[in-house]
């Protein structure tokens, strides 16, 4: 009797050990969030900016990505990164810190000289594609949002009034803004949309109402905002909605005085949710080939800024909005972990001595030995702020 | 609802009393009229402190492990899905006891039957969500419930029927638990 219930006591303990180990490896592995303060974050943050500064061409643009394993530069270029580059390090001027504004006047020297003009607005062209569209235009027009907070100059009111225009030409009427403008047609093109570009416009949008606050910029900012809340995901098709937007994250933490709506707010709550997923799910990834096939490759930088520029806004409206007040501490303590990340993996002066070319590895993100303009973009964005999250949580504690 | 009586639900399917009678009956139907509530009694009691355990300790075991509560409610979703599934399919729960008798009979039904991995890891997910006390006092009704439907000794056909179809709610449980834990912060 005794060997039978041993054998029935072992079994159901292998049983219970095997399931345990299954459920660890695949769904529940330790979550890993690196140590961080502000300190950390701001030199990461100076590190991508010097990284621009080193990665940028005499006519103002950017190497686009470079490839470590090769040693070999893109031909490809993207206005709309460019654009993006630029109004992180203007962002980052707006906080009190100059050390970028060169460079990213140099890169909007680049972004003037691309300018399509046409009525009474005027527009960033890609000068690789021909392309004329809504989200470098739109990221362009925060840029210099961003560089007048910083400066008080008021030189580019007129081509930021412009820019504006452009991106109101491209709003339907349901709030919607189409992605690209057709030349040949000369109207919109109405099929085009993309999930970054309305977002990109709607934030340049809700900044245009701070700075000019006697024109009419709140009508249109709002209408964005609606259709963000209720029908960007279905209009466009996301099959896992709502997309992780941070530029809408941006554009309803500026709207948080406003105030946003009730739909805003129930929208916001759903976006702080998916980047804290996001969070959760790749602080359990590790750089080994059984992770890789069991959760996927690990996020790039881009990527990881993004859910910080995301959740650094999400908690400056909950920090505002007692409708999201209840999600603040979850959002800053998801939004520290990715800084944690995000600080991490970016390649130190030391570690960058071991690369081809260590003026282009310093300071980067990378992904498969490859970065990107974009990776040190959303990364400069995302940190620049969230030593505000950093610090409440260092004084809470 | 209240946030108890929805736990209440959460732990009786997740015990499964019926699935539990069902696995019990088919284990020691020979056993003497002592051993029939002497068995539902010692279970239960060895049941209630497993789950006391868990509970207690969720916070600390979720910390060690360095999983996050709402990441545990995915995987808590999943065990119980498949817990559910396993009812609907055999009815009674699989276990690990294969003797009779009234010495072995009670530790296999506590720890593999009535504290089963549904329940368990049900317990260690909500007590890290919504605390130890609520969570606590679900569970223990959930066994006292299968402590005594053990001792009343219902019929086999009648349990089998109750423990599928409680097994289809824990199904739907399960999946609305792994939802909260995709779109939990």
């Amino acid at each position: 009797m005794l060997r039978a219930m041993l054998r029935g006591v072992v079994l159901m303990f292998v049983i219970w050990v095997a399931g345990l180990g299954i459920l660890r490896v695949t769904l529940v592995p330790a979550q890993v969030c690196p140590p961080v303060d502000s300190a950390a974050a701001l030199n990461s943050v100076h590190a991508a900016v010097d990284w621009a500064a080193r990665a940028q061409q005499p006519d103002g643009s950017f190497v686009y990505e470079w490839n470590a394993n090769t040693d070999v530069e893109s031909s490809a270029y993207n206005a709309t990164r460019h654009a993006g580059l630029a109004m992180s390090l203007y962002m980052l001027a707006a906080s009190g810190d100059m050390s970028g504004l060169q460079t990213a006047d140099r890169a909007m020297d680049w972004m003037v000289a691309h300018l399509y003009r046409h009525a009474d607005w005027a527009a960033l062209r890609d000068p690789f594609d021909g392309s004329i569209e809504t989200g470098g235009t739109g990221l362009m027009l925060a840029g210099l949002e961003h560089r007048r907070l910083a400066t008080g100059d008021q030189r580019y009111d007129g081509l930021m009034h412009e820019l504006a225009g452009f991106l109101l030409a491209m709003q339907q009427p349901d709030g919607s803004i189409l992605l690209a403008w057709d030349e040949a047609a000369g109207a919109p093109n109405p099929v085009e949309r993309s999930p970054y570009a309305t977002g990109e416009a709607f934030w340049a949008l809700t900044l245009m109402r701070r700075l000019f606050p006697a024109e009419q910029w709140e009508a249109p900012s709002r209408a964005v905002a609606d259709y963000l809340s209720t029908s960007r995901d279905r209009v466009e098709h996301q099959l896992f909605p709502p997309w992780n937007d941070q530029w809408a994250a941006y554009g309803l933490a500026e709207m948080a005085g406003w105030p946003l709506s009730d739909t805003n707010i129930a929208y916001a709550r759903t976006l702080a949710e998916r980047f804290g997923f996001f969070v959760r799910f790749e602080s359990g990834r590790r750089h080994a080939w059984w992770s890789n096939r069991l959760r996927g490759p690990r996020a790039r930088s881009a990527g990881m800024g993004t859910w910080v520029e995301g959740l650094d806004s999400l908690w400056r409206l909950a920090s505002k909005d007692p409708r999201m007040r209840d999600m603040r501490d979850a959002i800053a303590e998801r939004a520290a972990c990715s800084v944690g990340m995000l600080v991490d993996r970016q390649v130190s002066a030391e570690g960058a001595k071991s690369y081809p070319r260590p003026g282009l590895a310093q300071g980067a993100g990378f992904s498969d030995g490859v970065t990107r303009m974009d990776d040190q973009q959303h990364a400069i964005g995302g940190l620049l702020r969230v030593t505000d999250i950093l610090d409440a949580r260092k004084s809470s504690k | 609802m209240t946030e108890f009586a929805r736990l209440l639900v959460v732990f009786l399917a997740a015990v499964n009393p019926a699935s539990v009678g069902l696995a019990m009956a088919r284990l020691d139907a020979d056993q003497d009229k002592r051993g029939r509530l002497l068995i539902p009694a010692v279970a239960a009691a060895a049941a209630l402190v497993v789950y006391a355990a868990a509970a207690g300790l969720a916070q600390p075991l979720l910390d060690f492990l360095d999983i996050a509560p709402e990441s545990f409610r995915l995987a808590a979703g999943v065990v119980l899905a498949v817990a559910g599934a396993s009812a609907i399919w055999f009815g009674a729960l699989p276990h690990g006891g294969h003797d009779r008798g009234r010495h072995s009979t009670p530790f296999v039904v506590a720890i593999g039957l009535i504290a089963g991995p549904a329940g368990l890891t049900a317990a260690v997910s909500y007590s890290a969500d919504e605390g130890f006390g609520h969570t606590f006092a679900a569970a223990a009704v959930a066994v006292v419930v299968t402590g005594g439907l053990l001792a009343a000794r219902p019929q086999r056909p009648a349990l089998d029927a109750v423990a599928r179809i409680t097994g289809a709610f824990l199904v739907a449980i399960a999946a609305g638990l792994a939802t909260s834990g995709v779109r939990a912060i």
